[in-house]
């Protein structure tokens, strides 16, 4: 018996550095970023904007499905451009579902294909306490091997999810594959996308309801901080990555409508790497909402209102080029007070 | 659960490391874990079905031990049919009911006579079809004297619910298995290491095999009547590995986890697609199926004694009722029907048992007459398997009529499995002496574990993303 243990043991051993070996082994970070399809085309699209779309990127719109449906880029420009000496570039690089670890990843690729002066980093009024589900499909090799180990809740589920795109990458290679990525030519340069899942006035509710109900909020902080702990690590390689590149990052707090906490329970954490910017005039009104997690178009263009104004107290004084003012509140800064 | 899942990888190590560690020293014990951990297994599926394993249980093993104090053989008849009557009537009505029902409303129908349906929403439980016969096999055996019943229920029910062969077999024989529950096992480092291996084959065939063919025949099929005659030749093809690689692979996962527990399980493939006649392939193919329907049917019947038409209706029951075994549908005993159509000509004429040993034995190459013997009898039952693939026999015989067109001569497309097929073949046929191909691997160390290490490689990579569910379950 001990020796068909030692035995089984030692093949396990074996299959672990296989997995690794299939993990780092060839892989196309495009066919990643673009396998996805579906709900998750924008995905494709991002890849496009930062690696084949030769435009530069100055202020980058990082988050999840309320950054997507939110920022009305085209309008931030827009904004900007009309106030700026120099030409702006903003790109909602929004994605669906949330996962810090995925942020981090195309930030990363963000830094490496362009220069961006400006990060702005959606923060929400909790923290998640697991990463993003197709982070294994977008990341590197050595950003799956070196994720956090501890009170990693998706280790299991991104090993195999990276097994899986490899090997499905592999599959595709030689022919096997039924699933082919879309091959998506984008045909605009802005990431925004309006959101149509509206639901009707006792859903709405509903879902404020189960939202508000969630054990995290009657946690106490000590719990919390351990369960936010895996996207903590996260928004810190991303703010690293962003010092290290000379960017700025602010981050843009979007909680969903009804919220019981009316800044993000830590706050004092974003706050230690830079300004959060509220918007809590937009998120009180219900009919900005299509549903309680997202805005609506005419929302949307609100808040871009808002962001494109202090974005472009930042970045363009009128009489110079375009620079970003080094401005770090110790407190939370109220967008709606800056006239 | 089923065996190619994350979940069954976490359940078989947990059950081994229990059944070894905490359960070795007393026999009924480890009897009760192996009940316990079986119907958990079941029970992951649909819980409701439980009680009919139970019950079923129950039920011979109670006619068992009435058969053992009856000497009466009217009242023995009587104990005996209350078996039939219950397991066959299980299986009917959540196997059959509804079949019978549109069948009987079709019928009325074509003489002009509406009938109002009262199909029932019946789920079929999953290996009802399996444990059924395994629990009649013990019935029968009691009844023939050929078995002495146990008195040890959990024995008996360890036994029924054993969960590497509960769903889709081998169909064990009482007289095989249930004595195996009665003594002490002993780890056996040998059975263990060899049922790992066949464990890991079986996988292979099932993950990389069948499930690739599966989605290119599920393609072909779905749209024969644009593809080429070559195309649909070249599907059935593909169906007939998905068939045999899916079940056969199974069979191989269930004998191999039954070792490591250190139990037999009888074989229920032996490489049929090497078979130089029909006859010969349906000793070699679901052989636990085909026995138990000699046993207790053809045999019963009177099998090949008797003239001429006695030994045709014999042989022609057998396998119609073969196919319907498989499902309600006509496809599948249009299958059966044609398989002993295929059988009757080598019967009648004395050559039914006439290739009985392993296929060009101590030969790498076959000669040229057996190569066209397996080719033929392979051609023959890929016609049969059209049948048994299409959702319909007028489908079936569109698909053959399209495949039999002036097209069957072009090349075919959609040929990326077949170098996985051929590859597969060519081991299959090297080892073809051994019960799987990893059995007796005498390589040294480095070489055999590299080649473990390729067949998890291969495993990993070109299995499909989505679990697929074997075949068999839906019988």
């Amino acid at each position: 018996m001990n020796r068909f243990l030692f035995r089984i043991l030692l093949f396990s051993l074996f299959f672990m550095a296989l997995l690794v070996i299939i993990i780092t082994g060839p892989y196309d970070r495009k066919f990643g970023y673009t396998y996805l399809g579906g709900d998750y085309i924008k995905s494709a699209w991002n890849y496009q904007r930062i690696f084949e779309d030769t435009n530069r990127i100055d202020v980058a719109f990082i988050g999840t499905s309320r950054t997507l449906n939110g920022i009305v880029d085209s309008l931030v420009a827009e904004h900007l451009n009309s106030i700026c000496t120099a030409k702006v570039n903003a790109v909602n690089l929004g994605l669906k579902d949330i996962g810090s670890n995925l942020h981090y990843v195309v930030t990363k690729d963000l830094f490496e294909q362009k220069k961006p002066k400006l990060l702005v980093m959606e923060v929400r009024e909790i923290e998640s306490n697991h990463g993003h589900k197709y982070f294994s499909y977008i990341a590197q090799s050595n950003d799956i091997l070196m994720a956090p180990w501890v009170i990693n809740v998706n280790l299991i589920s991104d090993i195999k999810n990276a097994v899986y795109s490899r090997a499905e990458y592999i599959r595709l290679y030689t022919g096997l594959s039924s699933e082919v990525p879309e091959n998506l030519v984008h045909s605009s340069v802005y990431g925004f996308e309006e959101n149509f899942e509206s639901v009707d006035s006792v859903k709405f509710d509903k879902i404020i309801k189960n939202r508000n109900s969630r054990i995290v909020y009657r946690l106490p902080e000590i719990l919390q901080n351990i369960g936010f702990r895996y996207s903590k690590i996260y928004l810190k390689k991303i703010v690293e990555l962003a010092n290290d590149h000379n960017c700025q990052v602010v981050f843009l707090y979007l909680p969903y409508h009804g919220a019981p906490v009316d800044k993000p329970m830590v706050s004092d954490f974003y706050q230690q790497f830079g300004p959060i910017w509220m918007t809590n005039e937009i998120f009180d009104q219900r009919e900005l909402f299509v549903n309680p997690t997202h805005l609506g178009y005419a929302g949307a263009a609100r808040l871009t209102q808002l962001v494109a104004d202090s974005l472009a107290r930042q970045l363009c004084p009128t009489t110079q080029a375009l620079t970003v003012h080094n401005v770090r509140l110790p407190e939370i800064h109220y967008i709606n007070e800056i006239q | 659960m089923i065996f190619n899942s994350f979940e069954f990888a976490i359940f078989l190590p947990l059950v081994f490391l229990g059944y070894w560690f905490v359960f070795r020293k007393s026999l009924k014990a480890q009897n009760i874990f192996i009940i316990g951990v079986s119907y958990l297994f079941y029970g992951w599926w649909d819980w409701r079905f439980l009680s009919l394993i139970f019950v079923s249980s129950l039920v011979d093993y109670l006619v068992g031990l009435g058969l053992l104090s009856q000497l009466n053989p009217t009242k023995r008849k009587w104990l005996l049919a209350t078996s039939l009557v219950f397991n066959l009537g299980i299986l009917g009505f959540f196997k059959y009911y509804n079949f019978f029902v549109d069948a009987f409303i079709d019928a009325f129908a074509t003489i002009g006579i509406g009938l109002e349906a009262r199909s029932l929403q019946v789920i079929l439980p999953v290996g009802i079809s399996f444990y059924t016969f395994q629990t009649l096999s013990y019935s029968i055996d009691v009844y023939r004297r050929h078995l002495e019943p146990t008195r040890d229920l959990m024995a008996f029910m360890a036994y029924v619910s054993f969960f590497p062969q509960l769903v889709a077999g081998p169909i064990e024989r009482a007289i095989h298995l249930l004595p195996q529950f009665y003594v002490p096992r002993k780890f056996d480092f040998a059975k263990a290491q060899d049922g790992m291996r066949q464990i890991l084959w079986g996988l292979f065939k099932k993950i990389v095999i069948a499930d690739n063919a599966a989605v290119l025949t599920n393609q072909i099929f779905d749209n024969y009547t644009e593809l080429s005659g070559s195309t649909l030749l070249l599907g059935a093809v593909y169906f007939a590995f998905q068939i045999y690689c899916d079940f056969s692979g199974y069979s191989d996962i269930a004998i191999g986890t039954a070792r490591l527990f250190g139990f037999d399980i009888m074989r229920n493939f032996a490489l049929p697609y090497f078979s130089r006649d029909i006859a010969e392939f349906w000793r070699r193919w679901h052989i636990s199926l085909s026995t138990w329907f000699r046993d207790y049917l053809y045999i019963p019947l009177g099998g090949s004694r008797g003239n001429h038409w006695q030994k045709i209706r014999n042989t022609l029951i057998v396998f119609t009722v073969s196919g319907f075994w498989h499902g309600a549908n006509w496809t599948f005993v249009a299958w059966g029907l044609l398989n002993g159509l295929y059988f009757i000509p080598l019967m009648l004429l004395g050559k039914n048992r006439k290739n009985m040993g392993i296929t060009s034995e101590n030969c790498l190459i076959p000669s040229l007459r057996e190569s066209v013997q397996m080719l033929t009898t392979f051609f023959l039952t890929l016609i049969a398997w059209v049948f048994f693939r299409a959702e319909n026999i007028g489908q079936a015989f569109d698909y053959l009529a399209h495949m039999f067109s002036p097209e069957i001569a072009s090349i075919p497309q959609k040929l990326s499995v077949v170098p996985l097929i051929v590859i597969f073949v060519l081991i299959e046929w090297v080892r073809r002496d051994k019960h799987h191909a990893l059995e007796d691997f005498k390589w040294p160390v480095a070489a055999r574990w590299s080649v473990y290490l390729v067949l998890v490689w291969t495993i990993i990579v070109f299995g499909q993303k989505e679990v697929q569910d074997f075949i068999y379950f839906q019988f």
